[in-house]
């Protein structure tokens, strides 16, 4: 927190307009350079390992229309569809009771931190004996994955609220409804979200991560098909279907914290 | 209750329930504590568990070239505030990819060569070790750097004397969130190539149903991502211990 106060403290040299240009610019300009990088490099290569970027959109558009990664997708994200929603109810809840329960958290909070640590990919094949090659498998990662961040997350944001702004909230009439909408709410909302996000881009490994490895369907099957007919530029173009997803995917969770947070807002005092 | 730990207690108690389960109930999914144990012994004495001295040393190739690309670009980012603001939302997007799915990319391009494992480690570790240690660069205190130069200190000195010191616990955090990344990625990596190092072994038990090796394997692979976990965070409480 306080990087982002030394940095606002510092003397701005440049005018605000050049500044954003600048800023602007270099980002432009780094996307620029990478793709034409990647251009470059492809066709220097002969597209046998590295694929142009014009190659590898050409594919992507390709396989949209064709239908290709529509499929996949649907196939892949079933998984999603369950594991995400249900590691959300679930994590939310397992991380209120942490927060506000000082002995359950010592006791079972260290295996969600432990969860975090360990390369849960090394857990996949456990589940899948347990499990069986089935969409039940799937979703158990997709949730193993996702859980433990929500969780921790929803933890903190119990904690991080004020409780002198309560307190002082309170002091000035504001009602239990008033002190949720206005205080508490906006105050957790911040790490809940932050773990949501972070828990979606985990989920999309763990939905991936099972199809690489075990159950060669949707799009980590295509990815291994793909691989081995040595077709580069529709390996690349649906590894970049997969981040686009991620990056929807977690687009869309910021849309809706802002939604929420300005409705909140405007419903409050 | 200070010299008891609950989550030593707990732990403790879930290993026992853990093998309450598999003697009990003997699901197939389950194997008992004690063979598993065994199993892990058989391993290392048959020396199959040589293949993590190869993997660690990939590790470490991987974690060099992470902390030294780390380190410039973290001195950049940090010594200008437009190209931080410019780049910062970038590293924020690509570190909230799913990066296991450049693996099959990875793998396309270098096939099982130990080339594939580095730079999946790399890219697991870079752009959160970056962050981290731009915030570190930046909450070292103004006025100290201010005075170190008025006193004359050059820009490396001051780098040794003032930045590293200052910032040591948060250059820490970088470290343990780097090696915690980079194990990951280099199990993942092994796992989804599946032919070399932890992940042949784990590979080859869940092709032969061999539930016991998989779990002395997954012993294995969460045992090292604890302890360097629970070291690093040790270091980490140390250094913070001298900053105060």
């Amino acid at each position: 927190m306080s990087a982002i106060g030394n940095a606002r403290v510092r003397p701005v040299r440049m005018s605000r307009g050049g500044r954003t240009t600048a800023v602007w610019g270099i980002r432009a300009g780094i996307v620029l350079l990478v793709a034409l990088a990647w251009e470059w490099y492809g066709r220097a290569d002969g597209e046998v390992f590295i694929p142009a970027f014009s190659s590898v959109l050409s594919a992507l558009w390709e396989h949209t229309l064709d239908g290709t990664i529509a499929e996949a997708m649907w196939l892949s994200n079933q998984s999603m569809l369950i594991g995400f929603p249900l590691s959300v109810v679930l994590g939310l809840g397992i991380g209120l009771v942490l927060g506000r329960r000082r002995l359950v958290d010592r006791t079972f909070s260290y295996l969600f931190d432990l969860m975090m640590v360990v390369p849960m990919i090394a857990v996949v094949p456990v589940v899948i004996v347990a499990l069986g090659l089935s969409l039940t498998a799937r979703v158990a990662v997709v949730m193993l994955f996702a859980l433990p961040v929500v969780v921790l997350n929803a933890r903190a944001a119990v904690r991080v609220v004020d409780h002198e702004l309560i307190e002082m909230a309170g002091a000035f009439g504001a009602d239990r409804r008033q002190v949720w909408q206005t205080v508490v709410l906006p105050a957790a909302l911040g790490p809940i979200f932050t773990g949501l996000r972070i828990g979606l881009s985990r989920a999309v490994s763990g939905m991936i991560v099972v199809e690489l490895t075990l159950i060669p369907a949707g799009l980590g099957g295509l990815l291994v098909t793909y691989r081995s007919q040595f077709a580069g530029a529709s390996l690349y173009a649906v590894t970049l279907a997969v981040l686009i997803e991620g990056a929807v995917l977690i687009g869309l969770a910021h849309l809706a914290e802002r939604r929420l947070l300005n409705r909140m807002r405007g419903g409050g005092v | 209750m200070r010299f008891v730990r609950p989550e030593l207690l707990s732990a403790a108690g879930l290993i026992a329930l853990w093998q309450l389960i598999a003697v009990a109930l003997r699901p197939a999914w389950l194997p008992t504590v004690d063979s598993v144990a065994v199993e892990l012994w058989e391993l290392t004495t048959t020396g199959a568990l040589g293949v993590v001295g190869g993997s660690l040393v990939t590790l470490l190739i991987g974690m060099v070239v992470v902390f030294v690309v780390a380190g410039v670009s973290a001195l950049l980012l940090a010594g200008s505030e437009v190209l931080d603001e410019a780049l910062s939302p970038l590293i924020n997007a690509s570190m909230a990819t799913p990066h296991i799915a450049l693996i099959p990319v990875f793998t396309f391009i270098w096939g099982l060569e130990e080339t594939t494992r580095i730079v999946t480690v790399v890219a697991f570790a870079l752009f959160p070790v970056i962050l981290t240690w731009v915030t570190a660069i930046k909450e070292v205190p103004g006025d100290l750097v201010e005075m170190s130069s008025a006193f004359g200190a050059s820009r490396l000195k001051r780098l040794r004397y003032v930045v590293v010191p200052s910032a040591a616990t948060l250059l820490l955090t970088g470290v343990r969130i780097g090696v915690v990344q980079g194990i990951k990625g280099l199990v993942s990596a092994e796992i989804v190539i599946g032919v070399v190092g932890l992940g042949k072994l784990v590979t080859v038990a869940s092709q032969t149903f061999d539930v016991v090796q998989l779990y002395a394997v997954l012993v294995v692979i969460l045992g090292l991502s604890i302890v360097s976990y629970v070291v690093l965070t040790r270091l980490e409480t140390r250094a913070s211990a001298w900053n105060e």
